[in-house]
């Protein structure tokens, strides 16, 4: 008996294709035939017979229902379809001395474009996403943070409203007398310069704890 | 003017003079260039898309759900005028080595 798979991490398929290729190509000389590529990056052998074959790595960007006629051009081509990594990186092996799978400089510039341009609009995506975990993380946690001085909040409130209106009990019965000093905006501004130099000290002292 | 069609390009628009399966251009392209000239199929398919884009060829959903390209009048017209600009450059050559050779008869 003895081992007969094993696994190797892959080089990066979107990178180095071309040395990913020449290491199929020797591992199958040694007799361990290619598998496939699993999700977290390895390559998969198992052993057979030593083969002389060669190797070739496509970037397919199309729909998944057209990957019949795809992997029919391949076999027209002389190239037998081994298996893919998540219907975007086709794998294929033929005998040496077929042609390869590009048969000109235009093509293969435009596939090495359109799996730049995949890589791209990928990689942004998933900025975006993190970036709104983030600031989930980030305002919820403040808000949250915010809900636990509440109280200190809704007190200092009360004190200063009865510094500025003393006795106003004492307009029971002409509560207009007092509604002529009532002044809501010059009162927002104290509370929100107070609650600012309040929240400024709460957050030096708390940071260590909460962040 | 128009960019000059690569080799290939030529070659598949020429296939698709009579609609067919993608893999079946790759088989005519070998018999049409007697062997001598081959598209891979990354390279084929890399094309066909392109030039679905650009409107030179179409697709007609056929009954096994393979598809089946054909080419558009507009694909028919780029093709004719690089058949022109071939023939045009094949008679330059043609008439280069003409006058080369008169010269050396000259010479002898």
């Amino acid at each position: 008996m003895g081992i007969n798979k094993k696994y190797l991490l892959s080089l990066g398929v979107a990178y180095y294709p071309e040395k990913e290729m020449v290491r199929l190509q020797k591992q199958a000389s040694l007799g361990w035939h290619f598998v496939k590529m699993n999700r977290l990056g390895f390559l998969k052998f198992i052993k057979g017979d030593p083969e002389t074959t060669k190797y070739a790595v496509d970037f397919f960007e199309g729909e998944p229902s057209e990957i019949v006629d795809y992997l029919a051009m391949y076999q027209a081509g002389g190239w037998t379809y081994i298996s893919n990594y998540k219907d975007r990186y086709f794998y294929f092996k033929a005998s040496p001395d077929t042609p390869a799978i590009f048969s000109d400089q235009e093509s293969y510039q435009e596939r090495i474009d359109n799996e730049t341009r995949y890589l791209m609009k990928k990689s942004i995506l998933l900025s975006v996403i993190s970036l709104v975990i983030l600031a989930a993380i980030y305002f919820g946690l403040g808000l949250i943070t915010g809900l636990v001085f509440i109280p200190i909040g809704v007190g200092l409130t009360t004190i200063l409203m009865k510094f500025l209106y003393k006795n106003r009990a004492s307009y029971y019965n002409e509560p207009e007398k007092l509604a002529k000093r009532q002044r809501v905006i010059r009162d927002t501004v104290i509370l929100m310069f107070v609650g600012a130099i309040i929240g400024a000290v709460i957050g030096f002292f708390f940071s260590d704890i909460f962040y | 003017m128009d960019e000059a069609l690569t080799d290939s390009t030529y070659l598949i628009l020429l296939a698709l003079l009579k609609p067919k399966h993608g893999y079946v251009i790759m088989k005519q392209i070998h018999e049409l260039s007697q062997g001598t000239f081959e598209i891979g199929p990354a390279t084929m398919y890399t094309i066909l898309k392109k030039l679905t884009k650009k409107g030179w060829i179409d697709l007609e959903e056929s009954v096994d759900r393979k598809k089946i390209y054909q080419i558009t009048p507009e694909g028919r017209q780029v093709l004719e005028r690089d058949i022109q600009r071939r023939k045009l450059f094949y008679q330059i050559g043609e008439q280069v080595f003409e006058a080369l050779g008169g010269e050396q008869d000259g010479h002898q």
